[in-house]
């Protein structure tokens, strides 16, 4: 226990350095007024100075639309650079490239190309139009602070900045990753959920994640569930749960990555894995890990793992893994294309593992062997599987044989048929007994395509039968046949219907006996108009005269950004609302604040959740 | 024990988040939004004292016979002056106002509007995309465009 604290320790001083750290940047904005709308992307400045190592900037406003890579400098704007200074009204400009074009509201538009290159940027009226302060302000998360750093992956860092959650001030971050980079995910401190439920409590779902330059990776998560607010509450008072996973590229062709888990109910885990490749054809990884279960002793495992790709001659992997109680497992396997559409798979392994906290062990062999052909027509595969308990003296054999047709169309099309045959036998030895058993099963299906009955209506029918014969003589044929249709009643409105009849039929010896079962169900769709779309549908028993369940799924959007969706299930067997649940949902941008009610489980919960 | 361990992770934690989460931060103040809007339009009608745009759009035909660039100030206070410049398909100005005085800040102005036009026709304004550039107080503030057709 005390070293999984120090490991903490570890990780949490590892976050703080990360933290602590200044990286390079891009380009290091400072203003009288920064903002940052996480729902758009973008950032609005006001009295700002922009520092692109090379070039220095003042500008009245800044604004950067992030996902179009659009940046754009407006109002007594200076450029200065080394042996340099342009005055101008307007800079658009690219950070990357270091460049960017002035321009000058004269007796003309006059422009000059600042930096490399003779490129005219531009800014789009539809890129900036949305970057106002009125838009951040109302943005679901934003943030507000004096200094922020653009990095070359195009995350963006903010200093002693304040998060604003709906408007409304929330936490203050010394240093935050505000933004996503394209390719790194969110990076930095993450607040992924808090809700609050009946059964649950209060639970938060936060995370820190850091990833830099591909040669690093470390993702941090924790859940943390308060219970002692709960009335009834028997159990614990509260339990976190920390998972953490680091990856470090040490060269292109290997890897090292660290994992724990830590339960507060005293439950473990830790993991460290070494990945090499050689040559792109041969990989090797070893491993070693600790699994510390509730109330039983813990097992460290050390492995070794290899895989030799040899081309057109196939690829074998090797695999072992050995425990510190003497438990081991080792592994063997080929592949390989023989021929033309001929595939052959051959594996073994062999696994020596205790029988729960005693003293004995369970020694099982196990073995497999496969041959498969495929075609346009149809797919046959053969395979042989052997079981070996060495403790218990048992041998269980198993060779199969799958034929399957690919679905044929006839007609042009108007119809698919397809056919497939299973056939498996088990031969099972034991001392100097030995038992057999073995299985088949036929299935064909005939399906047609939609007919266009007329005008908005389309039908169409699918029959299957499936024989099933074993050597037990629990045989039985069964068939079936389902229709469906669907109807366009008027703009936004579809009806469909589904009638299913299917049965059973088993034979033993003169015996027959069977069961039929019939459905019909209706659904009809509605999507009127863009905020409003649902579907409500009924199931009937022609057979015993009876409804059996309703459904009603209804989404609305009843003013801008607020959306009403609920679920409804009525059993008409027990003639009562099965369930209800009902979501209010506030879109914001890239999250979504969702009110729920589950009657179910009686549930009231608010989700905070990153789209 | 268990407690223990329990303040432990949580001072551990909390030293973790002293890292990155602050309480003492004072956030700047969000701007007065002085242009509240800077657009194209047909006409303006008078409404309780102030303009109100008709016909906003930013597609016009060399049939019509203005086009009006709007402006809607809101929370004036300081001296104002304005300034519109318009650019033909050519990057050349075809119509400068000059310092439009709209404030002397001697007292406060809920909302301000105003509006600077051009005349339009097929031989003075031919088709292409023009731009109209609002200065305040000599520094550029907005910058629209519309199509002629």
């Amino acid at each position: 226990m005390r070293k999984l604290f120090l490991l903490l320790i570890g990780i949490c001083a590892v976050g703080v350095l990360i933290l602590q750290a200044e990286d390079k940047y891009l380009v290091r904005i400072k203003g009288e007024f920064l903002a940052y709308s996480y729902d758009l992307n973008v950032v609005y400045g006001e009295m700002v100075s922009i520092d692109i190592p090379g070039y220095f900037i003042t500008a009245k406003t800044l604004k950067i639309n992030i996902s179009s890579n659009i940046y754009y400098a407006g109002g007594d704007v200076v450029v200065e650079w080394e042996g340099g200074k342009i005055p101008a009204d307007e800079l658009v400009f690219d950070p990357k490239e270091k460049s960017g074009t002035v321009f000058i509201y004269d007796q003309t538009i006059i422009s000059y190309n600042v930096g490399k290159g003779d490129r005219i940027y531009t800014a789009k009226r539809k890129d900036l139009e949305k970057i106002t302060v009125e838009n951040i302000k109302k943005s679901f998360v934003s943030f507000t602070g004096r200094h922020m750093d653009l990095k070359a992956d195009l995350s963006l860092i903010g200093y002693d900045i304040t998060l604003f959650m709906a408007g409304l001030r929330s936490l203050g971050f010394k240093k935050h990753t505000l933004t996503e980079g394209p390719k790194l995910g969110i990076a930095g401190f993450t607040l992924d959920k808090i809700w609050f439920s009946k059964s649950e409590g209060l639970v938060t779902k936060a995370g820190f994640r850091y990833e830099k330059s591909q040669k690093l990776n470390s993702t941090t998560q924790l859940r943390y569930e308060e219970r002692s607010l709960l009335k009834d509450n028997t159990g614990l008072d509260r339990q976190f749960l920390v998972m953490s996973s680091t990856t470090f590229s040490l060269r292109d062709d290997m890897r090292l990555s660290l994992t724990g888990n830590y339960n507060s109910s005293s439950l473990w885990n830790a993991g460290f894995l070494i990945d090499k490749s050689w040559k792109e054809r041969v990989q090797t990884q070893l491993n070693f890990s600790y699994n510390k279960p509730v109330n039983i002793d813990g097992e460290a495992w050390f492995g070794l793992s290899s895989s030799i790709n040899g081309g057109k001659y196939g690829t074998v992997a090797v695999s072992g893994k050995v425990e510190l109680k003497n438990q081991v497992m080792a592994g063997l396997s080929y592949a390989a294309q023989l021929l033309k559409n001929v595939n052959l798979v051959l594996t073994g392994s062999y696994a020596r593992i205790k029988i729960g906290q005693s003293e004995s062990y369970s020694k099982l062999f196990t073995g497999t062997g496969g041959l498969s052909y495929g075609s346009k027509l149809f797919n046959l595969s053969t395979a042989y599987s052997l079981n070996i308990d060495l403790a218990g003296e048992q041998v269980l054999s198993q060779p199969q044989l799958r034929l399957s047709l690919n679905p044929v169309t006839f007609y042009g099309g108007l119809l698919t048929a397809s056919l497939s045959n299973n056939f498996i036998y088990n031969k099972l030895k034991k001392d100097v007994e030995s038992e057999d058993a073995y299985s088949n099963n036929t299935s064909f299906s005939l399906g047609t395509k939609a007919f266009h009955l007329w005008k908005g209506m389309e039908l169409n029918v699918n029959l299957s039968l499936e024989q099933f014969l074993e050597k037990e003589g629990r045989n039985f044929t069964s068939g079936g046949i389902i229709t469906r249709f669907q109807q366009s009643l008027f703009k936004g409105f579809q009806l469909e219907g589904f009638y299913s009849y299917q049965s059973r039929r088993r034979t033993r010896g003169w015996l027959i006996e069977g069961t039929m079962s019939e459905d019909v169900s209706l659904i009809l769709k509605v999507n009127p108009f863009d905020r409003l779309s649902g579907w409500t549908s009924v199931s009937y028993d022609p057979k015993n005269n009876q409804f059996r369940q309703s459904y009603l799924n209804l989404s609305l959007e009843f003013i801008r950004k607020w959306k009403f969706h609920t679920l409804v299930n009525y059993d008409f067997l027990l003639n009562k609302l099965n369930n209800i649940d009902v979501y209010l949902i506030r879109e914001a941008g890239r999250f979504q604040l969702r009110f729920i009610y589950r009657s179910l489980s009686k549930q009231f919960l608010v989700e905070l959740v990153p789209r | 024990m268990k407690n223990l361990r329990l303040r432990f992770l949580f001072i551990i934690m909390a030293v973790f988040l002293s890292g990155c989460i602050s309480f003492r931060i004072a956030p700047p103040d969000w701007p007065d939004k002085n242009v509240d809007a800077f657009l194209f339009c047909r006409d303006v009608k008078e409404i309780e004292s102030l303009l109100e745009p008709v016909g906003t759009d930013d597609v016009f035909s060399t049939e019509e016979t203005f086009v009006l660039a709007f402006v809607r100030l809101k929370d004036v206070s300081e001296k104002l002056s304005l300034r519109w410049k318009w650019y033909g398909p050519q990057g050349n100005e075809i119509r400068d106002t000059g310092e439009v005085p709209v404030s002397d800040g001697t007292r406060y102005l809920e909302a301000v509007t105003a509006y600077d036009r051009i005349g339009v026709s097929l031989e003075k304004t031919p088709p292409g995309e023009y731009i109209t550039v609002l200065f305040i107080n000599g520094t550029l503030s907005s910058k629209i465009t519309f199509n002629l057709r």
